[in-house]
């Protein structure tokens, strides 16, 4: 059986469509929720909490370490890393957060936010 | 092949790896998630552990790294890829010679698939934060996908390698 194309060939087709499709929608599943809560963690401790449906003017604030600085966006329902000192971007390129399941990981300056929503689930 | 043909082959197959792997970070992925990109450095590492063996490859890896850092992405990016680049030496060294040469990909894919769990172990390592591994499933499907690709990029290299009379393997 493992020495079959056919095998692989169905497995890697499963393991790429049941991953693609799950992660969708997690990510996609709690984005209406009554509730959301920005939670900003830095080395695994939870160092901010923000109710994202009660914010009413966007405001931008710094997030430093000896790490570095990530500069964070908030506004209603949502919260984005808009730039970063780290030599990968990818908690920039990852773009706006607003549901449970999403997370933004700064691994270089271990920095993760992600939303708490209550009644989207 | 005589010892110093071996060498050579070693060296310039590292001196491919490692501007590959500039070159790629210089590209803007294309899924904005998680770090996910080609890994199109891997395909060297799989092209030497059939071309020349296990230890040469292991050689061409760890030149690329110990490199790429250099030129690029500094000290978490190395853990990054020290991590990932390991897993998936361990997995090419487990199947290749043992999966038949057609379902070379296939090491790919599964070379890829560790890889990306070994970089998203360091991650939720780094940051303390669990959460994260919802990461998983994109990584996994990722790792399909690029592994494909760059598994069918290895097989006409080593294609091409052979019959350019470099190597007699």
């Amino acid at each position: 059986m493992l020495y079959k194309t056919k095998f692989w060939a169905i497995l890697f087709a499963a393991i790429f469509l049941l991953g693609l499709g799950l992660f969708l929608w997690l990510w996609n599943s709690g984005a209406a929720g009554d509730s959301a809560v920005a939670r900003v963690w830095l080395d695994g401790e939870l160092v901010r909490e923000i109710d994202l449906n009660s914010v009413v003017i966007p405001y931008e604030f710094d997030v430093t370490t000896e790490l570095g600085t990530n500069r964070v966006r908030v506004e209603r329902g949502g919260i984005q890393v808009v730039s970063a000192d780290c030599p990968d971007q990818v908690c920039v390129r990852m773009g706006e957060i607003s549901g449970a399941f999403q997370t933004i990981a700064c691994v270089p300056h271990k920095l993760v936010i992600d939303v708490l929503t209550e009644g989207g689930v | 092949m005589s010892a110093s043909r071996r060498i050579a082959l070693t060296a310039a197959l590292s001196a491919v790896a490692l501007t590959i792997f500039v070159a790629e970070g210089q590209i803007p992925p294309v899924v904005p998630f998680a770090g996910v990109k080609l890994g199109l450095a891997n395909i060297v590492t799989l092209v030497a552990m059939v071309v020349l063996g296990r230890r040469e490859a292991g050689a061409v890896l760890a030149v690329r790294l110990v490199l790429g850092s250099v030129f690029g992405g500094g000290f978490s990016a190395l853990m990054f890829s020290a991590v990932g680049g390991l897993f998936a030496y361990i997995v090419m060294c487990l199947l290749v010679g043992v999966l038949p040469e057609k379902l070379l990909w296939v090491v790919s894919v599964l070379a890829a698939l560790a890889h990306n769990a070994g970089q998203l172990l360091v991650a939720v390592l780094v940051t303390g934060t669990p959460q994260i591994l919802v990461y998983a499933l994109i990584l996994a499907a990722a790792g399909v996908a690029t592994g494909v690709f760059t598994g069918i990029a290895s097989m006409l290299l080593i294609r091409a390698v052979r019959r350019s009379g470099l190597s007699n393997r």
